[in-house]
C-alpha cells in the first residue's frame, strides 16, 4: 500500500527544514552563477552534436603545444576565447559584426593575454613570430567523427628595440 | 526489506578526533592543492570578489608569500579547533580572493571551487555558533575555543554546502537541456574525443588523445553505457541531498558520487581531485572508518 500523502509531506518539511543551509546555498548559487566561490556549476549541460577545439602554431605552422608553451591548459585558451565572443555579442558596438570577426577580435585578446603573460613550463619553448590560433571543428556523423580545421585568428608580438 | 529505512533522516553526531581528522585532511589538500596559477591572472572579466576590489595585490610575490603563511596558521588554528571564527573566515577570504582572481578573465574552471564552498560552510556554521544566544559560555569562550557542538554545527554545515554543489549541477544541467539532457548523451563520443584532442594541443601527449578516440569508439559501440554510466551521474546529482539523511546515506552517496568521479576521469580525463577530497572526508567519512575499528579494540578514540 502507497504511503498516505500526509507522510510524503511532513517528509518533504522535515527535509526543508532539517537541510535548509544547504537549500540556501542551492538557490544562492543558481541566482548568482559564477562568482566564485558560488556558481552554477554549467560545465557539460549540453551535448551538441558538433562542437570545437582550439590550438595554436607558429608562423610555420608548428603547434605550439599550449600547456608547455604558455602554462596554460588548452581547455582554458577555449574558455577565453567564449568568454570573449559571448561579451562581443552582447556588446551594442560589436554584437552585429560576422562570426569571422568575434572569433578574430577574441582570439586576438587571448593571444596577448597569453603571450603577455607567458610562463614556459617546459624550457626551450619553441619559438615564434606570429601565433596562429586554429579551431578544429568536429562533427559526428555516422558514428563517426569528423574534422577539419581552419586558423581564426593571428597575433604578432610587438618586437622590443 | 523496510524501504521506510532508505528515508529516515538521522542527526549526525560527530566525534571530537573524527572532526579533528576531518579538518586536518581538508588542511592538507588545500595546502598542497589549491595555491596553483596565479600569475598569468587578471580582471579582464571580473567574478566574486573581483567585482568589488582590485586583487592585483596578490600577484605581488612578498605579499602572496606573505598571506600563504597566514593560510598556513589560519588551518593549523583550525585544525586544533582555535579560534575557529577567525581562521575560517581568513581562510574563505584568501580562497575568494584567489579563486576569483584566477576566474576572472573568462577563464572559469571549477576545480576548486567546492573546497570553497566547504570552507563557506565551516566558516558559516562557527559564526552562527559564536553569535547564537548562550548562557552557559561567554562569546570570547566560544570564539576561542568552540566546543564539540559548534564544531558539529560546523562540520554539518559543511556537508550541507558539499551536497548542494552537485544538487546544482544536477539542477543546472535540467534548466539548460531539460530531459534531453539525457538524449543528448549520444553525443559523448564526439565530446570524449575533443577532449582528448584538447590534451593533445595542451601537452603534446599523443597517448591522451589515443585513448579519447579509444573511449569515443567504444561508447559509439555500445551507446547505453553513457546512458546507464554517465546518466545515472545526472539522478545522483540532483538527489545528492539524500547523502545527508544519515551516515549510511552518507557512505553510499559518497561511494558513488566518488565512483562517478573516477568514471568520468577514465573516459572523459577531466579529473575533480578536491571533489573527491570533499567527498572522502564528509562523505565516505575516511577519519571515522579509521577510528571505527579503533573503538571496537576497545581504545577510547572518538
Amino acid at each position: 500500500m502507497p504511503p498516505p500523502l500526509s507522510n510524503f509531506l511532513f517528509h518533504v518539511v522535515l527535509i526543508l527544514k532539517r537541510f535548509w543551509f544547504c537549500w540556501v546555498i542551492t538557490v544562492v548559487s543558481l541566482v548568482v552563477k559564477e562568482n566564485y566561490p558560488f556558481s552554477n556549476n554549467p560545465m557539460y549541460a549540453r551535448w551538441e552534436d558538433e562542437t570545437y577545439t582550439l590550438h595554436t602554431t607558429n608562423e610555420k605552422d608548428e603547434i605550439l603545444f599550449f600547456d608547455n608553451q604558455f602554462g596554460q591548459t588548452a581547455i582554458r585558451l577555449k574558455k577565453m576565447v567564449k568568454a570573449r565572443i559571448s561579451r562581443l555579442k552582447k556588446d551594442p558596438a560589436t554584437k552585429d559584426l560576422p562570426a569571422d570577426e568575434h572569433y578574430r577580435i577574441a582570439g586576438i585578446e587571448a593571444l596577448k593575454h597569453f603571450h603577455e603573460k607567458r610562463w614556459v613550463k617546459v624550457p626551450p619553448a619553441m619559438d615564434y613570430k606570429t601565433i596562429k590560433l586554429w579551431r578544429t571543428d568536429l562533427k559526428l556523423e555516422k558514428g563517426e567523427v569528423s574534422q577539419s580545421k581552419h586558423v581564426v585568428a593571428e597575433f604578432t608580438p610587438e618586437v622590443k628595440a | 526489506m523496510n524501504w521506510r529505512k532508505w528515508f529516515e533522516v538521522k542527526e549526525f553526531e560527530f566525534g571530537t578526533v573524527e572532526m579533528m581528522l576531518i579538518r586536518a585532511g581538508f588542511a592538507y589538500a588545500l595546502w598542497t592543492s589549491f595555491f596553483f596559477g596565479i600569475a598569468q591572472a587578471a580582471q579582464t572579466m571580473p567574478v566574486g570578489l573581483a567585482h568589488f576590489m582590485d586583487l592585483s595585490f596578490l600577484q605581488d610575490t612578498p605579499t602572496y608569500q606573505a598571506l600563504r603563511w597566514g593560510f598556513a596558521g589560519a588551518l593549523a588554528l583550525w585544525v586544533l579547533g582555535v579560534a575557529t571564527p577567525l581562521a575560517t573566515g581568513y581562510m574563505l577570504f584568501l580562497i575568494s580572493a584567489v579563486g576569483s582572481l584566477r576566474n576572472s578573465y573568462g577563464n572559469i574552471h571549477h576545480g576548486t571551487q567546492v573546497i570553497g564552498m566547504t570552507v563557506l560552510g565551516y566558516f558559516a556554521g562557527y559564526v552562527w555558533s559564536w553569535l547564537k544566544k548562550d548562557e552557559s559560555r561567554s562569546r570570547l569562550k566560544r570564539f576561542l575555543k568552540p566546543d564539540r557542538q559548534d564544531h558539529q554545527r560546523a562540520t554539518w554545515w559543511a556537508m550541507q554546502a558539499v551536497a548542494a554543489t552537485y544538487v546544482v549541477a544536477g539542477v543546472s544541467k535540467l534548466l539548460i537541456s531539460g530531459l534531453g539532457w539525457l538524449t543528448g548523451l549520444v553525443n559523448l563520443p564526439l565530446h570524449v574525443e575533443k577532449i582528448g584532442l584538447q590534451h593533445y594541443f595542451g601537452l603534446g601527449d599523443m597517448g591522451r588523445y589515443e585513448h579519447a578516440k579509444e573511449m569515443a569508439a567504444m561508447l559509439t559501440s555500445w551507446p547505453l553505457t553513457s546512458l546507464v554510466v554517465v546518466g545515472s551521474g545526472l539522478f545522483f546529482e540532483l538527489f545528492a541531498f539524500w547523502a545527508i539523511y544519515s551516515r549510511w546515506h552518507a557512505f553510499a552517496f559518497g561511494v558513488i558520487l566518488w565512483g562517478m568521479h573516477v568514471v568520468i576521469a577514465w573516459l572523459m580525463q577531466l579529473e575533480f581531485p578536491m571533489n573527491c577530497w570533499a567527498l572522502g572526508l564528509l562523505f565516505v567519512n575516511v577519519p571515522f572508518l579509521v577510528l571505527w575499528p579503533l573503538r571496537r579494540l576497545g581504545l577510547n578514540v572518538r
